[in-house]
């Protein structure tokens, strides 16, 4: 069980893209890092903003970083951001990624096209998110 | 002079078509002939994220306002997957290209009433200009 948001999780998550067939498809000419923001809430145990970056290149996960400086993150090729709430709610699987980026509860920066036509790959990285077991930060006892 | 203007109240699904429309313009400059002459309202709905936006194309450009028209030229109404892949759907002549699966997929949701197009036989070319300007494919 790996805790969220945290570097072992990002490990555990990068171990997962690299060994799924179905990314590995639907990724297999993506270029491109991706940095994912988890927003600040204090009250949740998130006292900071915290970045996680990985480096997607042909299917595969060829680097990660765990909570680089903003400066660092935000020169990401793509960038998602949602309050650590949202992201909990998208690894739970209760918030779909693509109705909650028309919602604007997560927002995009970078080539809207790009990630268009690599949505299917964009899902399972998504679906690779909740396969992770994870342990919320704020529901720790 | 810009070629997508946004309110700035939009947010979400807005941003997203503002963002598609400006990356393949940026992509391919000659697809900003599409809004040449072009002038005309849509209404966007995606039911199941519960969302609307309101795009309004007049004098070369797009704009995206946040709250729908009461009657527009042309009103599209979808789930949210649905409303995506229609950018990745391939065209023919503006139209889902009906002889590959993904064209016909989008024809078959009309067809069962899970992707409603109002005002596509009277506004058929704005609805053409817009899958073009929105496609990705």
């Amino acid at each position: 069980m790996a805790l969220f948001p945290s570097e072992a999780w990002l490990k555990e998550y990068v171990d997962k893209i690299n060994s799924s067939k179905e990314y590995e498809e639907a990724a297999a000419t993506w270029e491109g890092d991706l940095c994912y923001v988890f927003e600040a809430e204090p009250d949740k145990g998130v006292p900071n903003d915290v970045r996680a970056w990985v480096d997607l290149w042909h299917g595969k996960c060829r680097g990660y970083k765990y909570d680089l400086p903003a400066e660092e993150g935000d020169a990401s090729k793509f960038i998602i951001r949602a309050p650590y709430s949202r992201w909990k709610q998208v690894i739970n699987k209760e918030l779909d990624p693509i109705k909650g980026m028309m919602q604007g509860k997560l927002k995009l920066k970078g080539d809207l096209p790009t990630i268009v036509r690599y949505v299917k790959a964009a899902n399972e990285l998504v679906n690779i998110a909740g396969n992770v077991q994870t342990e919320f930060v704020d529901d720790q006892s | 002079m810009s070629f997508v203007v946004i309110d700035p109240e939009v947010e979400g699904l807005g941003v997203m078509l503002a963002d598609l429309v400006r990356g393949n313009i940026e992509a391919d400059p000659t697809r900003a002939r599409l809004l040449h002459g072009l002038a005309g309202t849509v209404n966007v709905h995606a039911h199941d994220a519960e969302v609307d936006v309101a795009l309004e194309f007049r004098g070369g450009q797009m704009l995206v306002h946040a709250k729908p028209y009461p009657k527009a030229d042309l009103d599209i109404t979808t789930d949210a997957e649905t409303l995506m892949g229609m950018s990745t759907t391939p065209l023919r002549m503006g139209m889902p290209d009906v002889t590959k699966a993904e064209g016909r997929a989008v024809v078959g949701k009309m067809f069962r009433g899970e992707l409603k197009v109002r005002g596509m036989t009277t506004r058929s070319k704005l609805l053409r200009r817009l899958q073009q300007l929105l496609s990705v494919g």
